[in-house]
């Protein structure tokens, strides 16, 4: 193939000269000397914790109605029923049947989750707080990415799997620095006008930085980001408290990683009954691609779900999209299960907001603070339903969780101190979550 | 539901099957199943409406995938499987929006009337446009479309019963519609606003008069000149 950039361009001197594998040494050390692994002892404890988190991210806001906490009867339940749940007592909707007979394996239930937000935007992510006082904070998936990260592993620490309002959605490390920001991977272009097709296209399940740029070969690209690294290090002397300027060498240092990683987004080297079961849907491959990077130490992967914000048909919408997730998650939890792998991952389902109690002219619901969440696995009571609401799902009833409380339930559950502190460019110690808060110990293990 | 004159009913259900009963005896005539389960991106499916033609010879079904199905009433045979795809959308999700939400035969029973939106969020308050298309079933071929109304899908459609014109009503917010459309342009004759999103029409037999039912609310209407 010919290319745009000729290798003599690049560099020429001897030591550029890097084979495939030296490459790769180098820019492991390059990222094991560039701020991640500032404490090694702290790095070694995780490492031997390997620990992981899979967040499934119900965009647009999900109807607690339909799913975790159903009103069956009343004038805001709407049209489906209540099943019960192997939880004694406990009841969901009748659009999850498949969780509804492993609840009591895995899961717990958080019914009282206070968002103070009822919007879409990604100030969730960030427990209503993006911004402190100027500075920059790190998402929650970019907070687990840094302390669960395996300093000793070529995978990725920090991937996404985005939908059509990803950018709204974005996972942001803030000050943390951009090696702890997720690898984004973006869906396909839907065509502007109809008809629509039906195409493979839709579904992306790697990110664009596993395939070169067109006319650039690999051999190119490693000289090319050999110049850059070596550079950019000349740059950083004498600048390495700033953790933002440090992550960008490691951020793309971890390309080229991600190029060697391309087979972990494969989910063909899946045998055909794993792929069946998880089944045809960009959510299912998504979520399988998911499990692959789960497996091989991906420490934070979110696989985004939408597009859930339903303000028109929220039945009908309901009706496709629950049955979807209750099978993929069902899926996801007997997946890992047997594989192990459980015992060591936290499946969490989240989402910016809930719905609202009054039903619209239009059959929809609107935008609501409050709403419900599941953990599932590594270190949750199986079985636990905590928090309740009244009888029209109206307020918090009973045992309200902020955004904090439910961050440190999820820091707890993965052996991670939710009160450490991490330092700012500015010398400021910031914690992962708020001071004095409180996890939810009731559905920890 | 729809009836016909022959006591007919046939009813459409989430299982993605109509069936036929007889009014007098309130048994089950048959089940006519033929419309795909799941959508083209394996999420369910849902069968929308079904019409009879006005000899109560044919039944046509419609599915939220754009499927129009035409089956013979006496003995349940698939006559034709008329593919509007105007009306099926997704997102990068494979997430469905659309679908064909109503369907009338025309007076000779060659046309269907197809009522939805058209490429649209019909789960947003403005996020789609009301499309009407008509099919001739026979041969598949789409003879004419009429986009006007707003921003909605059409949630019924009726005959004139000359022919003369077709009642058709739907939308969302405060933009929901009774409008009539001129068979001859695919233009609008008129319009009326409704108080709430139409769940269903029933045009009287001189279409003069006809009711409109929402949430909470049934609405007569006089039709005149």
């Amino acid at each position: 193939m010919s290319s745009s950039f000729p290798r003599a361009s690049l560099s020429t001197a001897p030591r550029h000269d890097l084979n495939r594998r030296e490459f790769f040494g180098a820019a492991g050390l390059g990222l094991a000397g560039l701020g991640w692994l500032a404490s090694p002892a702290i790095a070694g404890q995780l490492a031997r914790q390997q620990k992981r988190v899979l967040m499934i991210f119900l965009n647009g806001g999900m109807s607690q109605f339909e799913s975790w906490d159903p009103k069956p009867g009343r004038h805001t339940g709407g049209p489906f029923q209540a099943i019960p749940t192997s939880i004694p007592g406990y009841h969901i909707s009748e659009l999850m049947p498949k969780m509804a007979t492993r609840l009591h394996k895995h899961t717990a239930v958080i019914r009282s989750i206070e968002t103070s937000n009822s919007d879409h935007k990604d100030v969730t992510l960030y427990a209503g707080k993006p911004v402190v006082a100027g500075l920059k904070m790190p998402s929650i998936g970019s907070m687990l990415a840094r302390e669960l990260a395996d300093p000793v592993s070529p995978v990725p620490h920090h991937v996404m799997f985005s939908n059509y309002l990803g950018a709204s959605y974005y996972e942001s490390a803030g000050f943390y620095g951009s090696q702890w920001d997720p690898i984004n991977i973006q869906p396909g272009d839907v065509p502007a006008k109809p008809p629509f097709k039906i195409r493979d296209s839709l579904v992306r399940l790697a990110p664009e930085a596993n395939r070169l740029p067109p006319g650039m070969t690999d051999v190119e690209h490693i000289h090319r980001e050999s110049l850059r690294e070596r550079l950019t290090r000349g740059f950083v002397a004498g600048r390495e408290r700033d953790e933002v300027l440090l992550g960008h060498n490691a951020a793309y240092a971890r390309v080229r990683g991600l190029m060697d990683s391309a087979r972990l987004f494969d989910i063909e080297q899946e045998t055909q009954a794993t792929r069946d079961a998880y089944g045809p849907t960009p959510f299912g491959k998504q979520t399988l691609v998911a499990r692959r990077l789960i497996e091989a130490g991906v420490p934070f992967v979110r696989v985004n779900r939408g597009w859930w914000d339903h303000h028109g048909q929220n039945f009908e919408f309901h009706q496709e999209m629950v049955p979807e997730l209750d099978h993929v998650m069902s899926t996801l939890l007997d997946d890992l299960a047997s594989r192990g792998l459980l015992e060591d991952t936290l499946v969490v389902t989240f989402s910016e907001m809930g719905r609202t109690p009054s039903i619209n002219n239009n059959m929809g619901r609107d935008h609501f603070s409050r709403m419900s969440v599941t953990l599932s696995g590594c270190g949750i009571k199986p079985g636990v339903v905590y928090g309740e609401t009244d009888a029209d799902g109206n307020q918090i009833a009973k045992n309200p969780v902020n955004l904090n409380e439910f961050f440190a339930t999820i820091f707890q559950a993965v052996g991670i101190d939710h009160q450490r502190e991490r330092i700012a460019p500015d010398g400021r110690p910031v914690p992962l979550t708020a001071y004095d808060t409180q996890p939810v110990r009731e559905v920890l293990a | 539901m729809a009836d016909t004159p022959a006591w007919k009913i046939a009813s459409v259900c989430d299982d993605m099957i109509c069936r036929l009963w007889d009014v007098e005896s309130g048994k089950l005539i048959r089940e006519l199943a033929g419309h795909a389960l799941r959508t083209p991106y394996d999420l369910v499916s849902k069968l929308y409406a079904a019409a009879f033609s006005r000899d109560g010879k044919w039944l046509a079904t419609v599915d939220q995938a754009g499927h129009a199905l035409v089956w013979e009433v006496a003995t349940g045979r698939k006559l034709a499987d008329v593919h509007a795809p105007y009306f099926y959308t997704h997102d990068t999700n494979g997430h469905t929006y659309g679908g064909i939400r109503t369907v009338d035969f025309s007076l000779d029973g060659q046309t269907l009337a197809l009522g939805g939106n058209l490429a649209g969020d019909t789960s947003t308050i403005t996020g789609s446009k009301s499309l009407i298309q008509f099919y001739e079933w026979q041969t598949g071929k789409q003879s004419a479309e009429c986009q006007a109304g707003g921003d909605f899908f059409y949630e019924r459609v009726k005959y004139h019963h000359e022919g003369k014109w077709l009642l058709a009503a739907g939308g969302a917010g405060n933009g929901a519609k009774l409008v009539l459309v001129d068979l001859a342009n695919q233009s609008l004759l008129a319009e009326a606003k409704l108080p709430s999103p139409v769940f269903d029409i029933a045009l009287a037999e001189n279409s003069e008069t006809c009711f409109t039912v929402g949430r909470g609310k049934i609405c007569q209407w006089s039709i005149t000149r």
